[in-house]
């Protein structure tokens, strides 16, 4: 299986001047990053814009080499040809956005990923059959919308049935039916033991679906684990939300429930109360969930909404690096900038 | 499933296969269908105005027989040719890298080796379809107009020089579109060497001979045309007239060794596709 282990690698910007045009500035990159993908899991990479997640992705897909650290494939460091070729069998990654700007067909794009792997070109076809691109198999690329060229990519990366699939955004530009299907197809593969690894900067989006996720910022992996797992790391207390009628019953709760916290939220309509109630150092289980019901109940109120909430990414960043969610998103550019 | 590399035949037919994909997008092209007129307009009409009994030769050089026709020709027919490999190649791979194509092709189980060459046998095929046929078209007009053919032996030596004049330009093209980030320095680099190789060569023969003081100011003297072939060795339009050269009477013959000419084409031929190859195990997607 695929491990990273101390990976650093910093991109050299052409930064071109009168004294040097040849001058090169170390950009951003990734910093020391040890990580290790799991069979039969999905791993969703998460961070803001410019944090290293596709930087992470091409290395792991062996496209970019390491400066520290090494690449590993079954335990073994990618160092030579036999080790790369091995990489190259096992491992399959979907760029972001890739253009398909023609001319050619789906079919033809498939028929050449099949010469260059030695494979037939029925293969190619099941893939695009798996993907709902039969249909335009034989139209030509520019006539593709961005959810089919979307859907194209991911055919290339099934193609050869990869031990690990790394995908860079590839929710974007799908329609919510072909995202629900895109969901399914994935922990479909992660069923038949795949490991997978999807980036976004949507951590609800990646909720849905992901077993783990790792959150990454400037370049440097600050947690991974389930998303309960990288909230309590953090100090990020399990919460609920709940909505009702008629008492507020914030002072009921925080007197019956021993390590509650109970806060105020914007009032919903055909809500008289809002509340966010945050549980410190517990899990929100079925049992207690029932507990708050109960609570809600004795204190004269009507319950009409309680479900949990998971944090988005600005909580998790604000609490990961004690800054805004603002300051730590643009930090990312003027601290690579100052090194 | 195997998790190495194809090796043996197999690994020649993928190579093959995806140049063969490249080619056909490459000649489905409306760059194709531009460039091919042009280079069809150029050569045929260069073959048909050198046969013109009015035509008085290139310099002191006058030529009667089919294969000196042909020469004539060239100096003509040549730079749309050669701009055509500069137009098929310059987005080759720098536009694959934009779009994300290229990375898809480089996670794929085949040595960045083969797909380097795939990319170079495509190009190069492209623009070796419509100059061949051409000239195919160019030599029967000159046999109609002079009635001779030109012998087998001189055909074989002519359509190898255009073949490797044409695959010194697909390396250097690449290795620039490999080089560029973006598209326009890449047909920047491109046209300025084709311009370089093209167009101001004899500036740079010119100078290197005022260096070594010989006279430039009687470009017909022997002095001076030997620093001309030896700075000709450096170009790939230079290489391939004094291979053509080769083939021409006597007194036309380059004063160089054939075995010089000879080295200098199979170096142009390996030391531009050897940066291409290597530039292509470096490259970052």
């Amino acid at each position: 299986m695929l491990e990273l282990s101390n990976v650093t690698y910093r991109h050299h910007d052409a930064m071109p001047k009168l004294t040097n045009p040849f001058y090169q500035r170390v950009g951003p990159g990734i910093k020391g990053i040890s990580i290790q993908l799991a069979p039969k899991k999905i791993l969703g990479l998460v961070g803001p814009n410019g944090t290293g997640k596709t930087t992470l992705m091409k290395v792991m897909a062996g496209l970019l080499p390491p400066e520290d650290g090494h690449l590993l494939i079954d335990g073994n460091p990618v160092i030579d040809e036999n080790s790369m070729a091995r990489l190259r069998h096992a491992v399959s990654f979907m760029p972001e956005q890739v253009g398909w700007p023609g001319p050619g067909t789906p079919r033809r794009v498939m028929s050449r990923l099949c010469a260059m792997r030695g494979e037939d070109n029925t293969n190619g076809l099941l893939m695009l059959d798996l993907v709902g691109l039969t249909q335009r198999a034989n139209d030509d690329l520019s006539t593709l919308s961005q959810g089919m060229r979307q859907r194209l990519s991911l055919a290339t990366a099934l193609l050869g049935g990869p031990e690990v699939l790394l995908l860079d955004e590839p929710l974007n530009g799908l329609d919510p039916v072909a995202q629900a299907a895109f969901r399914g197809l994935l922990r479909q593969l992660a069923s038949n033991g795949a490991s997978i690894v999807v980036s976004s900067h949507n951590l609800n989006e990646l909720a849905r679906f992901v077993d783990e996720v790792c959150i990454l910022h400037m370049g440097r992996i600050v947690s991974i684990g389930t998303i309960t797992e990288v909230e309590r790391f953090l100090g990020i207390p399990a919460r609920l939300e709940a909505a009702g009628l008629g008492t507020n019953p914030s002072a009921a709760l925080t007197a019956a429930i021993e390590g509650v916290s109970v806060s105020e939220l914007t009032e919903e309509e055909g809500s008289d109360w809002h509340l966010e109630i945050a549980l410190h150092e517990e899990e929100w289980d079925t049992g207690r969930r029932a507990e708050v019901a109960t609570v809600i109940s004795e204190s004269g109120a009507k319950l009409s909404h309680l479900s949990v909430v998971n944090s988005d990414l600005e909580h998790i960043l604000e609490a990961a690096t004690g800054l805004s969610a603002e300051e730590a998103g643009f930090a990312i550019l003027s601290t690579e900038e100052a090194t | 499933m195997s998790d190495g590399y194809l090796t043996g035949a197999s690994r020649l037919r993928a190579i093959l296969l995806v140049t063969k994909h490249d080619v056909y997008g490459m000649v489905m092209s409306n760059r194709m269908l531009i460039m091919g007129v042009v280079i069809a307009f150029f050569i045929l009409g260069s073959c048909w105005a050198v046969t013109d009994p009015r035509f008085e030769g290139v310099g002191e050089f006058e030529a009667y027989d089919p294969i000196a026709l042909l020469f004539l020709a060239t100096a003509f027919a040549l730079w749309p040719s050669t701009l055509g490999v500069v137009l098929f190649g310059f987005d080759a791979i720098s536009r694959r890298r934009l779009t994300g194509e290229l990375a898809i092709d480089l996670t794929q189980p085949m040595p960045r080796t083969d797909i380097s060459l795939a990319h170079l046998l495509a190009v190069w095929i492209t623009s070796l379809l419509p100059t061949f046929i051409s000239f195919i078209g160019g030599i029967l007009i000159i046999a109609y107009r002079v009635d001779a053919f030109p012998t087998i032996a001189e055909l074989i030596v002519f359509f190898t020089a255009t073949a490797l004049l044409l695959w010194w330009y697909t390396c250097l093209q690449l290795l620039a579109s490999s080089l560029a980030r973006d598209l326009g320095s890449s047909v920047t680099l491109g046209v300025g060497t084709w311009l370089v190789f093209t167009t101001i060569w004899l500036l740079v023969s010119a100078v290197v001979a005022t260096i070594v003081g010989v006279d430039v100011t009687d470009i017909t003297s022997a002095e001076f045309d030997i620093v001309n072939e030896k700075v000709d060795l450096f170009s790939p339009n230079g290489v391939y007239q004094l291979l053509l050269e080769t083939l021409l009477p006597g007194d036309a013959q380059p004063r160089l060794a054939d075995a010089w000419i000879w080295l200098s084409a199979i170096a142009w031929s390996v030391l531009p596709m050897s940066l291409f190859v290597n530039r292509m195990h470096r490259i970052k997607p």
